[in-house]
C-alpha cells in the first residue's frame, strides 16, 4: 500500500495548502494500491498511517525552501533534514518522521514530501498534480 | 530575550520575566497569535461545530468533539444513552492516556536530559530513557500510545478526525469484537504502565493515601527500574516540589460525565477550590475579561455572550489570550486541578505536605492515569453492543448549549447559541487560556504568571527551571498551523528579562 498524506488544516490560511489538495486529490482517479488521507495537524498520531506502507507522499505547506511561490519535491533525505531542527521539544509531524525507524512495527516506509510554497493557486495546484504522478509513477 | 524550546506540536508562547538578585520577581505570559476560531462558526449549522471544532487542535480533539456534542446534547434537551456516554467516556479516556504519558515522557521529562544537568546524580539515567527521540521511555511512549488510540479508531470508526460524537448519542456501534479488543489494548496498555510507570500493580498502588507512603513505594528496590521512583529522585535533587506553586485557586468542570444509569454528575467531580476554600459550581460565574488581552471589552464578559473581536493595538493589552476567572479570580485547571477538587487522598495529603509544586501536577497525570485505566476496562465490558446508542434529538433550530469537561489539559467549555438553524455564537474556553491567562481586569496575574514569581534561576541565559514550571502545566496555545519552514522552527517558548 503507498498512502499520499495531506497535511494542514483549512482554519489556518498559511496551513491551508495540504487540506485543499485532498480536496483536489479526492476528484482524481489514483491507482488502486494509493490510498488518500486527510492527515489535519494529528503530528505524532499519524504513525499508523506510516507503519506498514509501502511508501508515503506527504503534502503539506512549507516556508524557506523556495525563493518564490511554487511546489518542491523533497526526498527522504531532506525531508529528514529539514525536520531534524523541529524534534527538541515538540512531538509533530517531525518528530514522528524522525523517530519512525525505532517505531514502526511492521515496516519503514520510503518517505517524500510535496511542499507548497506560498497558497493552492492554480500553477501551485497543477504543478503538485504533475509532481505526484510523476512521483507514484517513479 | 533568551529563547527556550517550547514544548508543544504547535502554537506560539511568550513568557517574559523580570528577576532581581537571581529570583524572578514579575512574570507576563503571552498568547502571540489571533485565532479566531469563534468567529469562523457563525452563520453555520448548528452541527457543524462536530467536525471544525475537533480541528482547532492537533492533539486534543477528541476533547473539542466532546464538548460540542455536549453543548446540542443540552441545547436539544436530549437524553444521551447510558452505553454511548460510555463510549463516549472510554474515547476521552484514551486521549487523556496519550496525552498525559507524552506530556511527561516527551515533553516535561525530556528538560533532565539536558546538558546541563550532567553534573546531578539523574543525568546518565535520564538521558538514557529520555533523549529526545533516543531515550528508551521516549521511544516505549510513542509506540504504547500509538496503541492506546486504537481504542479512537475502533470505536469512532475513522481515524483521523473521528466525528461519532452527535447530539444524543454516537453514531458508530462497536460489534462484540470490536468491545473485545478494546478491552485487550486496554489491559496491554495497563501492564506496560504497570511495569514500566509505576513499578507496580494498580491494586496496590490504589491503597496509598499518604505523601510517606508514596516515597515508600519509591525506594522499594524492586521499582527501581520504572519511572516513577526516578522522576520522585530528580524532584528531590531539583526541589520541583517546592517550586512553580501559583494562585492555589483550582477549577474542574467535572471528568467523564456518568452513564445516566449509574447517576448524575462526573466520575471526578466539578467544582472550584479558592484558597482552599469549596465554592458551589456554577458555570454562570465564569467570565471572560480583557482589561490585558487584545480584545474589545464587551458590555458583558460572560461567554454566553461576549464576542471575540480583536483589537491589536489595545493599550496595555500584551496576550492574544483572555484572562477567563470564575467569581473574578484565577484558577489554574489540569489533573491536579480534578484529583484535589475529587478530594483523592494521596495527591491532598502530598499537597498538605509539600504545597502546590511542578511535581505535584506531574504526579497528578500519573495518578490519573492509574484512576481512569480500570474505569475504561469497566466501561468497556458494561456495554451492550445491542443496546440503545442514539436517540434522535430532532431538529435543532433555536436555542442556547454549553457543554463542559475536562479536557488532558483542564477544563473546556463550548457555548453555543442558534436561532433559526444558524449559529448565531460561539465561543470557546480552553484549558490553556485558564492557565496561561494574561492579568485579570484588577491587575491580578494569571495562574502560570504567579508560578513563576519567585522562582530562583541559576543562570539567566539558560533558565531551565522556568521551563519546568511552564511545562507543568501543559500549555497548549494558538493551536492548527505547524507549516513546515526550512530552519529555526516558529513554535517557541521564549523566556527573558522584560525590557
Amino acid at each position: 500500500m503507498r498512502r499520499i498524506i495531506c497535511i494542514g488544516t483549512l482554519l489556518a490560511a498559511d496551513d491551508a495548502a495540504g487540506p485543499l489538495m485532498f480536496r483536489r486529490l479526492a476528484r482524481e482517479a489514483l491507482p488502486e494500491d494509493v490510498e488518500l488521507i486527510d492527515g489535519g495537524t494529528r503530528g505524532l498520531d499519524l504513525l499508523p498511517l506510516f507503519d506498514g506502507a509501502q511508501s508515503v507522499i506527504l503534502i503539506d505547506q512549507v516556508e524557506g525552501f523556495l525563493s518564490a511561490p511554487g511546489v518542491v519535491l523533497l526526498q527522504e533525505d531532506e525531508l529528514l533534514q529539514a525536520t531534524a531542527k523541529h524534534f527538541d521539544h515538540q512531538v509533530g509531524l517531525g518528530y514522528l518522521l524522525q523517530i519512525l525507524p525505532r517505531v514502526c512495527e511492521i515496516a519503514v516506509p520510503e518517505l517524500c514530501m510535496l511542499g507548497i510554497e506560498g497558497c493552492l493557486n492554480a500553477e501551485n495546484e497543477k504543478l503538485c498534480l504533475d509532481l505526484l504522478r510523476r512521483q507514484l509513477s517513479a | 530575550m533568551i529563547k527556550v524550546p517550547f514544548n508543544r506540536v504547535e502554537g506560539d508562547l511568550d513568557i517574559r520575566v523580570e528577576i532581581r538578585d537571581g529570583v524572578v520577581v514579575d512574570a507576563w505570559v503571552s498568547g502571540t497569535m489571533f485565532r479566531g476560531f469563534e468567529a469562523m462558526m457563525k452563520g453555520r449549522g448548528p452541527l457543524d461545530g462536530l467536525v471544525i471544532t475537533p480541528r482547532i487542535c492537533g492533539i486534543c480533539s477528541t476533547s473539542h468533539l466532546h464538548a460540542a456534542a455536549l453543548a446540542l446534547d443540552q441545547l436539544s434537551g436530549v437524553e444521551v444513552p447510558a452505553d454511548a456516554t460510555r463510549l463516549r467516556n472510554v474515547v476521552q479516556i484514551a486521549e487523556h492516556l496519550q496525552s498525559d504519558m507524552r506530556h511527561l515522557f516527551l515533553m516535561f521529562a525530556v528538560d533532565f536530559a539536558d546538558p546541563c544537568y550532567q553534573d546531578r546524580g539523574f543525568y546518565s539515567q535520564a538521558r538514557q530513557r529520555y533523549a529526545p527521540l533516543q531515550g528508551e521511555t521516549a521511544v516505549d511512549v510513542v509506540r504504547q500510545t500509538r496503541r492506546i488510540l486504537e481504542v479512537v479508531a475502533i470505536i469512532g470508526g475513522q481515524w483521523p478526525h473521528s466525528s461519532f460524537m452527535v447530539p444524543g448519542g454516537i453514531v458508530s456501534v462497536p460489534s462484540r469484537s470490536d468491545l473485545r479488543q478494546c478491552r485487550q489494548l486496554v489491559r496491554q496498555f495497563r501492564r506496560w504502565f504497570e511495569t514500566r510507570i509505576l513499578g507496580g500493580r494498580l491494586e496496590d498502588w490504589q491503597q496509598l493515601k499518604t505523601a510517606g507512603e508514596l516515597e515508600a513505594w519509591c525506594d522499594e528496590p524492586q521499582r527501581q527500574a520504572a519511572e516513577l521512583p526516578l522522576l520522585m529522585q530528580i524532584s528531590k535533587e531539583l526541589e520541583l516540589a517546592a517550586s512553580g506553586a501559583g494562585h492555589a485557586n483550582f477549577l474542574s468542570c467535572g471528568n467523564l460525565p456518568l452513564p445516566a444509569d449509574e447517576g448524575v454528575g462526573h466520575l471526578l467531580s466539578a467544582g472550584v477550590l479558592l484558597q482552599g476554600e469549596v465554592q458551589s459550581w456554577d458555570p454562570l460565574m465564569i467570565a471572560e475579561e480583557v482589561g490585558y488581552s487584545r480584545f474589545i471589552s464587551e458590555s458583558t464578559a460572560s461567554p454566553q455572550v461576549a464576542g471575540t473581536r480583536p483589537q491589536h493595538d489595545k493599550p496595555e493589552a500584551y496576550s492574544w489570550v483572555k484572562a477567563p476567572r470564575y467569581l473574578h479570580q484565577p484558577a489554574e485547571t489540569g489533573p491536579l486541578a480534578e484529583l484535589l477538587i475529587a478530594g483523592r487522598p494521596l495527591l491532598c495529603d502530598w499537597v498538605d505536605r509539600s504545597g502546590i509544586s511542578v511535581f505535584a501536577r506531574e504526579l497528578a497525570r500519573l495518578m490519573r492515569t492509574a484512576e481512569l485505566l480500570p474505569v475504561m476496562d469497566r466501561w468497556l465490558q458494561e456495554v451492550d453492543e445491542t443496546a440503545e446508542f442514539y436517540r434522535n434529538p430532532g431538529e435543532i433550530t433555536d436555542g442556547s448549549g454549553i457543554g463542559l469537561i475536562q479536557a488532558s489539559r483542564g477544563a473546556l467549555g463550548h457555548w453555543v447559541r442558534v436561532e433559526e438553524r444558524r449559529i448565531v455564537h460561539y465561543q470557546i474556553i480552553t484549558p490553556t487560556a485558564w492557565n496561561a491567562s494574561p492579568r485579570g481586569n484588577a491587575g491580578e496575574r494569571g495562574p502560570l504568571e504567579q508560578a513563576l514569581v519567585g522562582t530562583p534561576v541559576a543562570d539567566e541565559q539558560h533558565p531551565i527551571e522556568l521551563g519546568h514550571i511552564v511545562r507543568s502545566f501543559d500549555p497548549c496555545l494558538v493551536c492548527a498551523v505547524h507549516c513546515f519552514r526550512n530552519g529555526e522552527p516558529r513554535s517557541r517558548l521564549r523566556i527573558g528579562l522584560r525590557q
